[in-house]
């Protein structure tokens, strides 16, 4: 069902699925280009956790998705400061699940148990960005450098790979890491040689080349969310 | 299929590589496995766009512990297969 919450003066859209009452968990999924790639599994996974009896909240981000907010005025503090409106107005929530990037937005609501799928930092997805804009300049004839661009943008914002991103967003992005928390549970893939907490069927849709949709992989992580949540 | 010429350190980059080969492109485990030396990349796989390029460099990076630099990027890198895994090689030896 599509809610809306008031944030900074706009009306943000947000999906919710399953009861209205009992657990409830935020859903954050990654950020930027990453984020349109796996945009029908995070709704088939909300779907899948309704039916684990399971409600869930995914949020547009200010800038982002169906939002009416131009994208150089959001950061990842503004950002956090809309889960937290969000999380007022249709949750409460008691769990987070977060993929990629979303892991950078994870500690807004304070220290509540957290789910984890490919954390990774901020400069991470500012240098792949980074490296389309270096490419299509050089394509252009123009000889770019990654520390030429990062200067530019600190100063007077940058627009890479379609997304314009303001100062703030830059300096934020540029230093953000997954927060440290309490209740971390760690999930990767079921091929990946490292330890986790969790095993996901499935493989990083939000690097495909292509967009590309996994159902098995919605059912994997709600399974591993509801039986998480139900402790 | 043709295998590639490897030590024992090296097969585990030359896989590393496969693998990221294989999540950008949403290609096969047999798909990828099919990969050899003359395997043409950039031209022949019209998916492989400076979009999917960027999120490879940076996975490799992540998953090598590697740093790429700027002007170390060209097209023949993107050549083929065993112009990627030498690359890949070379920096992790470095």
């Amino acid at each position: 069902m599509i809610r809306a919450y008031r944030f900074d003066g706009n009306d943000e859209l947000c999906l919710r699925h399953g009861p209205e009452t009992g657990p409830a968990l935020l859903i954050l999924p990654p950020l930027f280009d990453e984020a349109n790639r796996v945009r029908h599994l995070m709704v088939e996974t909300a779907r899948a956790l309704a039916g684990h009896g399971i409600a869930s909240l995914l949020p547009d981000l200010p800038g982002c998705n169906e939002s009416l907010v131009p994208l150089d005025r959001a950061s990842i503090s503004l950002w956090q400061a809309s889960l937290i409106a969000c999380t007022e107005q249709l949750g409460p929530v008691s769990h987070v699940a977060a993929i990629r990037g979303g892991t950078l937005l994870d500690g807004a609501l304070g220290d509540l148990p957290r789910w984890r799928l490919a954390p990774v930092k901020g400069g991470q997805l500012l240098r792949t960005m980074l490296r389309t804009k270096i490419a299509s300049d050089r394509e252009a004839g123009i000889a770019s450098s990654s520390d030429a661009l990062m200067e530019l943008a600190r100063t007077q914002g940058i627009e890479l790979a379609g997304n314009s991103l303001s100062p703030c967003m830059i300096r934020e992005l540029d230093a953000a890491a997954p927060s440290e928390g309490s209740a971390v549970r760690l999930a990767r893939f079921a091929d990946d040689p490292l330890e986790a907490e969790a095993r996901i069927a499935g493989a990083p849709l939000w690097l495909r080349a292509e967009p590309a949709h996994d159902p098995a992989m919605a059912k994997s992580i709600a399974a591993d969310l509801a039986g998480w949540i139900r402790g | 299929m043709s295998e590639i010429e490897t030590s024992g350190a090296s097969d585990a980059i030359e896989t590393v590589v496969r693998q990221v080969l294989r999540d950008i492109l949403g290609l096969s485990e047999a798909q990828v496995a099919g990969f050899d030396r003359d395997t043409e990349l950039f031209g022949a796989l019209p998916e492989l766009d400076s979009m999917a390029v960027a999120g490879l460099l940076t996975e490799m990076e992540d998953r090598l512990g590697i740093l790429i630099e700027d002007d170390e990027v060209d097209g023949e890198l993107f050549e083929n297969f065993g112009n990627l895994v030498d690359f890949a090689r070379a920096k992790a030896a470095a």
